[in-house]
C-alpha cells in the first residue's frame, strides 16, 4: 500500500504518521491517533459530528484528506481542556443538559468553540448560523444553545 | 485501486500543470465535493493533485475593471471580502447559504464552478456577473466565458490537462444591486430547489440601465433569462413589468423532478423567486 | 406527602462528563488487538430468489478469514415478535436491505473490497411497493405462509357506529396519510464481538434491551444464555430503530467460530437502508357528532405498510384499539386494520409507536368536526376528551388520575385563549406581510407506557449497599439501555432517594447481561416507571437487609408490573394499559403563500410527567420529541421508489437543523402524580412527539383556510394544495 508520512500538530503535540495520503483526516485522527472522541455519522460532511479545528477553522475531518493535512495544526475535542480544565463549554454542555447520546456532541463543541473565539459575544441567531452544520437528533437544539451563551458569558466574565 | 492512490502537493501553478500532464490525475481543493465523489467510486485516478497550497490562488481582488476570484478563495473568504460586499453582494449571500461553516471553510468557488452541478449555488451569480474563467495548462492559458464552459450537469469544456486558475468578471457599475435568493426543503444546510440571481441598475427615474437574470437548478446548467432582460432593459421599473417578467422567465428553464422537487414547483418557484429579486432590488417590497 | 431529596432535582447527569471530553466508548469506539473486520453483503435488490450465490472471488481475495453465510447458523431465524426474517437469506431476499453475508477480513478494506466480489445471482420477483397492492388478489406472496400478505389484522367493535352515524348531527369522512419517518440517531450501527475471559462469546453493540439481543443471539447461534453476553457501551441515540437486531447475530457468529475479535460499523447508507422505519399509515375515518360536539360514533379503517418483515408491525398495530380515535370517548367504534407485508423497508418501533399517525388523523377529525359545527378547539377537546372514570375503546375504564382536561385548559391559557360565554376564544394573529399569513392550532394526545395488551411486564435490579455504620457506597444494576434519554442517571437518582442518601455515592453498573437480569427495552416510555420500580424495590429491600445489618447489604430481584389482558379477536375489548401519559400543544406559524414554506413562531406545550424525577431532562426528552415532531410535519421527506430507497443519506433526508428548530418553546408541567411509577412518575420520552404534525395541519387551516391531509408539509406540499383547494 502507497503510504506517505505526514507531519502534523494536534492537541499542541508534534505528531507523525505513516498513512495513506487518500485516508481521511477522520480515520487519520480514530485509526492512527487513537483519538476517537471525533465521529463518524456520514462521511459526507452534513452530520458535523467529525468536526475539529484545522488551522483554528472548524472543518469536517470527513472531507480532509490525512495528506492535506501534513504540516498543519488539528484541535480535536480531546485537546479542547486545558491543564485538566474542561473548556466552559464542556461543562455548559454538561450543566445545560445539552448533552443526550452525546454523539454529536463533540463536534457541537468544537464549533462552538470556534464561534466563541471569533465573536465571544454571540446572539442566538449566530449560535444558530455557527452550528447549522452539526447535527443533533436527539435535543432539538435549545439546550445546546443555551450552553453556548451560559460559556460566551463565563468567558466574558474571565 | 484506491489504496494506491498518490498525492501530489505542487507548490506552483506551473508545477501543478506539470503534474497533471504527467499524471492525468484527479484534482482536488477543498475536497467537499471529490472526497465524496472519492468514497462513492465515482471516479477513478492513481494520483490526486492536492491545490490547496498553491499560493496566491484564493485571493480575491481588483484587476483595474475587473474583479478577480482566485479559484481556491473558499465560501468563508467570499463572505468576509469587503470588495466583494462593496460590489456584488449576491456573493455574499450565496457563500453564506452553502453547508455548514465547516463546508465554506473548506470548499473553493474554483470546486464549485468545475464541478458544474445544474444546482451550484455559485453558478447563477457568476452568470449574471458575465463571469469568465482563466484555465491553465503547462502551455499557457486561455480564457473563456463561464456560459461556455458549462456545458451539462458535471460538463464542462475544461481540457484534459487544464486547470482552473480565476474567475473574473467585470465590476458592476456602481449602483448596482444584486441579489440571490432560493428554495430548499430547509432551512440550514440545503440544496436549491431552484434558485435565482439578480441585478439590477437603475437611473435616476427608475428607468432601467442594466439588468441580468440567472436561475439553478431548473435546467441541466444553470441559465440567463436573456428575454425577461430583454424586456426589462431601459423600461420604468414597476410591479407589473416585473411581473410579466417573472412569467417570461418561467419559459427560460427546463427543470426536471428529482427527489428535491417536482418540475411544476421548480416552474413556479422561478416566477416567485425573480419577482421576488426585482422587487427587492427595485425598492418595491 | 413526603419531602423527596433527590427526586424532582435538575442534577447534572454523571455519564455525559465523558460525552463532552470525546472519552465516551460507542460502539465503534471499542476495538481489540487481533481484530477482524466484517463487511455485510446486503441483497439491493428488493425482492427475488437466490439462484445462486458465489463467494469464491471474495474468498480467494487477500485478508478474507471467512465468509459466513445461511448454512453456518444452526437456527436461521430472527424477529423481535415473530421469527419471520432469516439472519442470511439464502433461498429469497425480501426488501434491498436484506442480509445474504458476511465476509471477515484482516482489514476493513480487504473486508469491503472482497464484499463487491460476491456474485448473487437472482431470479426477480413481482415488486410489491404499497401495502393496497400487496393486498388485492393475487398478488406475489413475499411470506408464503401469509396469505394475502397480511402480517397483521386488527377488529374492534363497540357499540353499533353505523346506527349511530345514522343518527349524528354531523359527519365527517376523510382519508390521512402519514409517511415513513428514519430515526437518523446520529450514530450509524456498529459493534464488537468478541470472547470474554469466562470463555463467552461477548458482544458490545447499541441497542435498546441487551437481554433482547442475548435471546436472539443465543437462539440464532443455538447457544445457551450462559455461553453469551452482550454489553452496551454509550449508545448514540435510539428512538425506537435499534429495538431489532442489526449487527449482533453475525458479529457473535463471526468471534464464536473464529475465536478472535470481530467489529463492524455501517456507513449512513447501510444504517438508512438496513434497518426500519416508523410505518407508513393511511387512516380512513368517518366520525359522527351531534350538533352540540358530543361525539357519537367513529368508523374506521387503518392499513399499515408493515415492509417485509413483521419486526414490531403487528404490535404497532395494536395500538390502535386504543389510539385510533386519539384520546376521546367515543360510544360507539368500530375499526378495522390491517397491516400488509410489501418489498419496502420494515416498518418498525419509532418514538410513539404508532400513537403519532394515529393521533395526526384523530385530532384533525375533531377539528374538522368542531369546524363543522363552529365550535372551538379547546370546547370541542374538553367536551369529548377522556377524564377519570372514562371508558376507552378497549372497554375498560382508564386507570386514574387522567390529566387531560387540566393540560387543555393550562395549554389555552399559556396560549392567550379566553374563555368566555359556553366557549374559548382563540387569539387571533395576522402578519404583517402582505405574502405571508398566520395561524394557530392545538391538538392532545396520550400514550400508553409500558408494553400493555396481556404482555407480561417487569424488570430486574438489584441494589448492594457497602459501608459499616453509615451507607458509603451503593452499587446499581440494571440493564435497562440509556440511549441519550438518561436513563441511567434517572435510576440512581431513585435509588439514592428510595437509600436517603447522596446521588454522589449511588455507582451504577449498567447494561450487562453478565450483571443482571432484564430490565426490559428502553421503549414504551417505560424505563423511568418499570425499572425505576425495579430500583426503587431493590433499594428498599437492601435497606431493610441494612437495618438487619447485613454487610453489604444486597437486595433486588424482578418487580412485577399488574397485569394487562390481551384484545378480544372480535372485539377488541380488553384492559389495555396500566397507565398513560397526556399532553396538549398548540402551535402558532406563518406561512409564505408564494413559497409554500411554514415557520414556526412558537410552540405551547402542556405535559404531565407525573413526578419530573429530573425536571432538566423531562423538559430535553419534549424538546427533542417535539423537535423530531418537526421533522416529520415539515422536511423530512422519506422517499422510496419499487423497493428502492431514494433518500439513503443525510443530504437527502432532511432532519432539522440548528437553523431549523423552533426557538421558543413555552412548556407548563403539570405534575399529577400517577399511581404506577415510583414516586408518582408517568411516562415522557414518546408523548412528545405525538402533537405538532396534526396542530401544524390544524395551523396552517387556520391560516390559509386550506385543510390537508398528509405530511411532510414541504413547500411543494403546501403550494400544491393552496393551489387546488
Amino acid at each position: 500500500m502507497n503510504t506517505m508520512k505526514i507531519n502534523l500538530i494536534v492537541n499542541g503535540q508534534s505528531r507523525s504518521v505513516e498513512a495513506p495520503p487518500g485516508k481521511t483526516l477522520l480515520y487519520l485522527l480514530r485509526d492512527d491517533l487513537d483519538l476517537l472522541g471525533t465521529k463518524d455519522g456520514c462521511r459526507e460532511g452534513e452530520c458535523g459530528a467529525c468536526t475539529v479545528l484545522l488551522d483554528g477553522e472548524p472543518v469536517n475531518a470527513c472531507l480532509v484528506l490525512a495528506g492535506q493535512v501534513d504540516g498543519r495544526e488539528v484541535v480535536t475535542i480531546e485537546g479542547l481542556s486545558q491543564n485538566g480544565h474542561l473548556h466552559p463549554l464542556q461543562r455548559h454542555f454538561v450543566e445545560a443538559g445539552a448533552v443526550q447520546c452525546g454523539f454529536c456532541t463533540p463536534g457541537l463543541i468544537m464549533s462552538s468553540a470556534a464561534l466563541l473565539e471569533q465573536n465571544p459575544q454571540p446572539t442566538e441567531e449566530q449560535i444558530r448560523h455557527a452550528l447549522v452544520g452539526n447535527l443533533c437528533r436527539c435535543t432539538g437544539y435549545t439546550k445546546v444553545f443555551e450552553a453556548v451563551q451560559h460559556a460566551a458569558e463565563e468567558v466574558d466574565r474571565d | 485501486m484506491m489504496h494506491e492512490l498518490r498525492l501530489e502537493t505542487p507548490r506552483s501553478l506551473a508545477e501543478a500543470s506539470r503534474i497533471l500532464k504527467e499524471t492525468g490525475g484527479k484534482v482536488i481543493a477543498g475536497g467537499t465535493d471529490v472526497i465524496p465523489q472519492m468514497r462513492d467510486g465515482r471516479f477513478e485516478a492513481n494520483t490526486l493533485i492536492d491545490l490547496s497550497r498553491l499560493p496566491d490562488l484564493d485571493t480575491i481582488k481588483e484587476e483595474g475593471d475587473f474583479i478577480v476570484i482566485g479559484a481556491l478563495a473558499n465560501y468563508t473568504s467570499i463572505r468576509q471580502s469587503q470588495l466583494l460586499q462593496e460590489t456584488v453582494p449576491m456573493l455574499l449571500e450565496v457563500a453564506g447559504l452553502v453547508g455548514g461553516l465547516q463546508t465554506q471553510n473548506r470548499g473553493t468557488i474554483g470546486g464549485n464552478v468545475v464541478n458544474a452541478s445544474p444546482a451550484g449555488d455559485t453558478l447563477p451569480p457568476l452568470l449574471a456577473l458575465n463571469a469568465e474563467v482563466v484555465l491553465n495548462n503547462s502551455d499557457g492559458e486561455r480564457t473563456i466565458p463561464l456560459s461556455d464552459f458549462l456545458q451539462g450537469p458535471g460538463q464542462t469544456a475544461i481540457a484534459p490537462h487544464e486547470l482552473l486558475s480565476e474567475i473574473r468578471f467585470q465590476k458592476p457599475p456602481a449602483g448596482t444591486k444584486s441579489t440571490f435568493l432560493r428554495l430548499g426543503n430547509r432551512r440550514g444546510m440545503v440544496i436549491s430547489i431552484v434558485s435565482a440571481a439578480t441585478m439590477l441598475l437603475l437611473d435616476g427615474g427608475n428607468k432601467i440601465e442594466e439588468v441580468r437574470i440567472a436561475l439553478g437548478a431548473v435546467a441541466p446548467i444553470p441559465i440567463r433569462c436573456p428575454e425577461a432582460e430583454a424586456l426589462l432593459q431601459g423600461q420604468v421599473l414597476t410591479e407589473a413589468l416585473i411581473e410579466q417578467a417573472a412569467e417570461m422567465t418561467v419559459k427560460a428553464g427546463s427543470p426536471i423532478d428529482d427527489v428535491r422537487g417536482t418540475a411544476t414547483y421548480r416552474q413556479h418557484g422561478i416566477k416567485v423567486l425573480v419577482r421576488r429579486g426585482l422587487l427587492k432590488l427595485g425598492g418595491l417590497r | 406527602m413526603t419531602e423527596l431529596k433527590t427526586v424532582g432535582q435538575s442534577v447534572i447527569r454523571k455519564d455525559v462528563w465523558d460525552k463532552v471530553t470525546g472519552e465516551a466508548t460507542y460502539a465503534d469506539d471499542a476495538s481489540l488487538p487481533t481484530m477482524l473486520h466484517m463487511k455485510m453483503v446486503f441483497a439491493e435488490t428488493p425482492h427475488a430468489r437466490i439462484r445462486k450465490l458465489e463467494t469464491a472471488a471474495a474468498e480467494n481475495h487477500p485478508g478474507v478469514v471467512a465468509i459466513f453465510t445461511a448454512k453456518d447458523l444452526p437456527s436461521n431465524v430472527m424477529g423481535m415478535v415473530t421469527q419471520d426474517q432469516q439472519v442470511f437469506c439464502d433461498e429469497k431476499v425480501r426488501f434491498e436491505g436484506d442480509q445474504v453475508c458476511a465476509i471477515v477480513a484482516e482489514t476493513a478494506a480487504q473486508a469491503n473490497a472482497a464484499a463487491k466480489l460476491v456474485q448473487i445471482e437472482y431470479d426477480d420477483l413481482p415488486v410489491l411497493d404499497s401495502p393496497f397492492q400487496a393486498m388485492e388478489s393475487g398478488a406475489a406472496l413475499i411470506h408464503e405462509d401469509k396469505p394475502g400478505n397480511l402480517c397483521h389484522q386488527v377488529r374492534l367493535r363497540v357499540g353499533d357506529a353505523d346506527a349511530a352515524l345514522a343518527e349524528a348531527d354531523v359527519v365527517i369522512e376523510r382519508e390521512y396519510f402519514t409517511p415513513w419517518q428514519e430515526h437518523a440517531y446520529l450514530e450509524p450501527e456498529a459493534g464488537l464481538a468478541y470472547i470474554d475471559d469466562e470463555g463467552r462469546v461477548t458482544v458490545r453493540a447499541s441497542g435498546q434491551n441487551t437481554h433482547d439481543d442475548l435471546r436472539q443471539i443465543c437462539a440464532a447461534l443455538d447457544l445457551p444464555e450462559d455461553q453469551v453476553r452482550v454489553v452496551y457501551g454509550a449508545i448514540g441515540g435510539a428512538f425506537g430503530g435499534r429495538e431489532d437486531v442489526s449487527v449482533q447475530i453475525a458479529l457473535a457468529l463471526a468471534a464464536w467460530k473464529l475465536q478472535r475479535p470481530v467489529k463492524i460499523r455501517w456507513s449512513r447508507e447501510e444504517s438508512i437502508k438496513g434497518h426500519g422505519k416508523r410505518h407508513p399509515i393511511t387512516i380512513r375515518h368517518k366520525w359522527g357528532a351531534r350538533s352540540d360536539g358530543t361525539l357519537l360514533a367513529a368508523k374506521t379503517e387503518v392499513i399499515t405498510d408493515a415492509g417485509a418483515y413483521n419486526s414490531t408491525s403487528s404490535e404497532v398495530l395494536t395500538n390502535f384499539y386504543y389510539a385510533a380515535i386519539g384520546a376521546y370517548q367515543i360510544p360507539n367504534v368500530s375499526m378495522d386494520g390491517f397491516s400488509a407485508f410489501t418489498n419496502n423497508v420494515p416498518g418498525c418501533a419509532f418514538r410513539g409507536f404508532g400513537s403519532p399517525q394515529a393521533t395526526f388523523a384523530a385530532e384533525l377529525q375533531i377539528e374538522h368536526i368542531a369546524e363543522a359545527l363552529n365550535l372551538d378547539p379547546v370546547t370541542i377537546r374538553l367536551k369529548n376528551c377522556v377524564r377519570d372514570g372514562a371508558t376507552i375503546a378497549t372497554q375498560s375504564e382508564i386507570p386514574p388520575g387522567v390529566s387531560l382536561p387540566a393540560l387543555i385548559e393550562a395549554c389555552a391559557n399559556e396560549l392567550g385563549a379566553e374563555q368566555k360565554g359556553n366557549g374559548w376564544e382563540m387569539p387571533i394573529v395576522e402578519s404583517e406581510k402582505p405574502h405571508k399569513r398566520r395561524g394557530i392550532g392545538m391538538a392532545a394526545g396520550m400514550k400508553n407506557s409500558g408494553f400493555g395488551w396481556g404482555f407480561p411486564e417487569g424488570s430486574e435490579a438489584r441494589v448492594v449497599l457497602h459501608g459499616q455504620a453509615d451507607i458509603e457506597r451503593v452499587e446499581l444494576f440494571t440493564a435497562a439501555a440509556d440511549c441519550g434519554q438518561g436513563a441511567h442517571n434517572v435510576l440512581a437518582q431513585v435509588a439514592a432517594e428510595a437509600l436517603n442518601v447522596p446521588l454522589e455515592v449511588v455507582e451504577t453498573v449498567t447494561s450487562d447481561t453478565a450483571t443482571i437480569g432484564d430490565a426490559g427495552p428502553a421503549s414504551a416510555s417505560r424505563l423511568t416507571i418499570f425499572a425505576g420500580q425495579a430500583v426503587k424495590q431493590a433499594a428498599d429491600q437492601a435497606l431493610e437487609k441494612w437495618h438487619n445489618e447485613d454487610r453489604p447489604a444486597v437486595g433486588g430481584g424482578r418487580w412485577d408490573a399488574p397485569l394487562t389482558t390481551p384484545p378480544d379477536p372480535e372485539t377488541g375489548a380488553c384492559f389495555n394499559s396500566i397507565t398513560y401519559a397526556y399532553g396538549v400543544q398548540a402551535v402558532e406559524i406563518e406561512v409564505d403563500m408564494e413559497t409554500g414554506e411554514i415557520e414556526i413562531l412558537n410552540i405551547v406545550a402542556a405535559h404531565d410527567p407525573g413526578r419530573a424525577v429530573n425536571p432538566q431532562q423531562v423538559i430535553g426528552q419534549l424538546q427533542g420529541g417535539i423537535i423530531q415532531a418537526q421533522g416529520w410535519a415539515l422536511t423530512e421527506n422519506f422517499l422510496s421508489q419499487g423497493g428502492y430507497v431514494q433518500t439513503d443519506r443525510l443530504s437527502t433526508y432532511l432532519i432539522p437543523t440548528s437553523l431549523d428548530a423552533v426557538s421558543e418553546i413555552k412548556f407548563v408541567l403539570l405534575e399529577q402524580p400517577d399511581t404506577i411509577g415510583p414516586y408518582g412518575v408517568r411516562g415522557v420520552g414518546e408523548i412528545g412527539i405525538l402533537l405538532l404534525a396534526p396542530a401544524l395541519v390544524s395551523a396552517l387551516h387556520d391560516a390559509t383556510g386550506v385543510w390537508f391531509d398528509r405530511i411532510p408539509l414541504t413547500p411543494e406540499r403546501v403550494i400544491s394544495g393552496l393551489q387546488t383547494a
